[in-house]
């Protein structure tokens, strides 16, 4: 067999074995899939909010969090991390209307130092991180609080979706959130859950002390965390009942940085946790960091032979089409233009349909979250313009992580 | 909570249906190949027939008219079907059946193309052959795009001269040993490569315009 037949196969075996267990998960889970546990205990919980340059959104950000349906909401400690904007004076507007609502302000040091800082603050025993330009829904504590009866839960979160859904970027990342919140409820029950994203998550504060707090180095801290917790024998759990409203971006250079950072941030856990597949007898080893690296391996692999078949077809044609008007044949024949499909043709053709009623069902299982309907063409430009991105932005990140450039903010 | 049996169910599954897409798959080349095998053993037969005309030249007199009639019609039927086995090859993914296929019908055009050799002896010079050696499989994107405009060019050639020529493409680099000596007998030294009667060869895009010359 042909080796880049052989590498076509054994893509389409991993993505078809890791569809097959998303869809026997779902199959097994599919009438607990909306549950909530039930609330025994009003826990204490302290809210942090990181704010960077937030002057749009921070209002909107302190007010949702203040409209939580929740007894217990002990503080809400905003962290302005050296903003330059007039995000400070509206923070201190916001003081007056918000007696609980505390401001610790310091000088820039990134995101997961200004949360270690606040983690010293904080009084209660569940800690709510928040980002300040997200918007949690009024019951989003309440679906996840009892979680946390289970004492080796370290963290829980909700699905979170892009605030507007005006443009067409905005509304991509709105099926990407909706299929990413689904894909992530089901390997809740693998215990694979592997990151909770930064709009919303609520963790155990002896759990966050257990790990330390933030990884500063870490350009994604909320994956970072994520994989520390599990490291240490802590569970994450997820509820899909609730919502937060994310500012996602609008335009293609944000939002390909915003790729970029994730995705040095996934890298830099590769490595930090390396030993974990040999040392680590938790999800982690067993399948979260296996899953990141043959992602990575793939992704990069895939793009290599995709630019190469690629760049060989073009400058192939171009030579056929300079031969053939030099000699006057000609360009195209008729012999060439009748196709054959072969073997891989046709599993790519089925492979690509599993997926596309996969994305088309997910997106029926969560229409009652937010967000409306998804067109069709929208769907198919999802699937196959959209993430066939992800290889490209795995190589910038590769790249940047190797040169050493990268910087948070 | 504990779910993790799902690892191995979803790699049972993934096996037993991937295994039964290769088998599918495998029966659909398989059944590619045997369409191959069927055309090939017809123009096998047709090429007996023509050796025997040929030898029974050297005998006595025969209808040379009928000769070359015959091993141009086959030429051109080798000619045709080596599309479709191309056609196939390209999307042969499993197997490599169909390159077997592909070295018996160079070895049958390379005894087509002796045999009009010696039609051509006994029956006066009526027809030219042109033999098109090429690679195999290139992996040089030069290579590759040359031989397809060369291939164009002879298909056009072909249909402009119609039972003026016989066409002949043959595998240059498949190791065959018979082959092997045509080309070290006729100095084919580099593919692609045309040689037409045997004497007049042509290895780029320059001289392609001559062959039109040197025909008519």
């Amino acid at each position: 067999m042909k080796t880049l037949a052989i590498t076509y196969f054994t893509y389409m075996f991993v993505s078809f074995y890791l569809l097959l267990m998303t869809i026997l998960l779902y199959l097994k889970n599919r009438n607990v899939l909306f549950d909530s546990p039930k609330i025994t205990k009003e826990y204490s919980i302290s809210f942090l909010v990181p704010i960077y340059n937030e002057g749009l959104t921070i209002k909107d950000t302190i007010k949702s969090i203040f409209e939580i349906n929740y007894n217990n909401i002990l503080e809400v400690i905003a962290i302005n991390d050296g903003s330059t904007d007039n995000t400070f004076e509206i923070l201190k507007e916001l003081k007056i209307k918000y007696p609980r609502l505390k401001i610790l302000n310091k000088t820039n040091s990134g995101k997961a130092d200004s949360l270690n800082k606040a983690i010293k603050l904080c009084k209660g025993e569940l800690i709510a991180v928040v980002d300040s330009d997200s918007f949690p829904s009024n019951d989003s504590l309440s679906n996840i609080v009892g979680y946390f009866d289970d004492p080796r839960v370290g963290v829980a979160t909700i699905p979170c979706i892009p605030r507007n859904k005006s443009t067409f970027l905005e509304k991509l990342q709105l099926i990407e959130y909706k299929v990413i919140a689904f894909t992530r409820k089901l390997l809740e029950y693998i215990d694979a859950i592997y990151v909770v994203p930064g709009p919303l998550a609520l963790y155990r504060k002896e759990a966050l002390e257990d790990i330390g707090g933030f990884d500063t180095k870490n350009m994604t801290e909320d994956i970072e965390a994520t994989w520390h917790l599990i490291h240490n024998g802590w569970k994450v759990r997820m509820s899909l009942n609730s919502l937060v409203a994310t500012q996602t971006p609008d335009k293609v250079k944000p939002w390909f940085r915003q790729r970029v950072r994730w995705g040095i941030g996934g890298l830099q856990c590769i490595i930090k946790y390396k030993n974990a597949p040999l040392r680590n007898k938790t999800m982690l080893g067993y399948f979260i960091w296996w899953f990141f690296s043959l992602g990575l391996v793939l992704g990069l692999v895939g793009i290599g032979i995709f630019l190469y078949v690629f760049i060989r077809g073009i400058i192939s044609n171009y030579l056929i089409v300079h031969y053939s008007v030099g000699v006057g044949v000609p360009i195209m024949t008729m012999n060439e233009i009748y196709i054959t499909p072969g073997v891989l043709n046709y599993f790519g053709i089925i492979l690509f349909s599993l997926f596309f009623i996969f994305t088309f069902f997910t997106l029926a299982v969560m229409k009652d979250n937010a967000g409306g309907k998804q067109s069709f063409f929208n769907l198919l430009f999802y699937m196959l313009v959209y993430l066939l991105i992800y290889p490209i932005v795995l190589i910038i990140s590769t790249w940047e992580l190797i040169t050493g450039k990268r910087k948070w903010r | 909570m504990n779910q993790k049996n799902v690892f191995w169910e979803a790699l049972l599954l993934a096996i037993f249906i991937f295994a039964s897409g290769l088998f599918l798959g495998y029966l659909l080349e398989s059944s590619r190949t045997s369409k191959i095998i069927s055309v090939y053993q017809q123009l096998e037969f047709n090429l007996l027939d023509i050796q025997v005309q040929s030898n029974l030249i050297s005998l006595q007199d025969i209808n040379c008219n009928t000769s070359i009639e015959s091993i141009i019609s086959l030429a051109d039927r080798a000619y045709n079907e080596s599309k479709i086995l191309d056609r196939y090859e390209g999307s042969a993914d499993l197997s490599e059946s169909i390159q077997i296929q592909h070295k018996k019908y160079d070895l049958l055009r390379a005894v087509l193309w002796s045999n009009s050799l010696k039609i051509k002896e006994k029956c006066d010079n009526k027809f030219h052959r042109v033999v098109y050696f090429y690679e195999y499989n290139p992996t040089e994107i030069e290579t590759q795009s040359k031989q397809n405009v060369f291939s164009k060019y002879l298909g056009e050639l072909k249909e402009r001269e119609g039972d003026n020529i016989i066409l002949i493409p043959i595998s240059g680099n498949l190791e065959i040993s018979s082959i092997d000596s045509l080309r070290s007998m006729y100095n084919i030294d580099s593919l692609p490569m045309i040689l037409v009667d045997e004497s007049f060869k042509v290895d780029n895009f320059e001289d392609l315009k001559k062959i039109d010359s040197y025909l008519n």
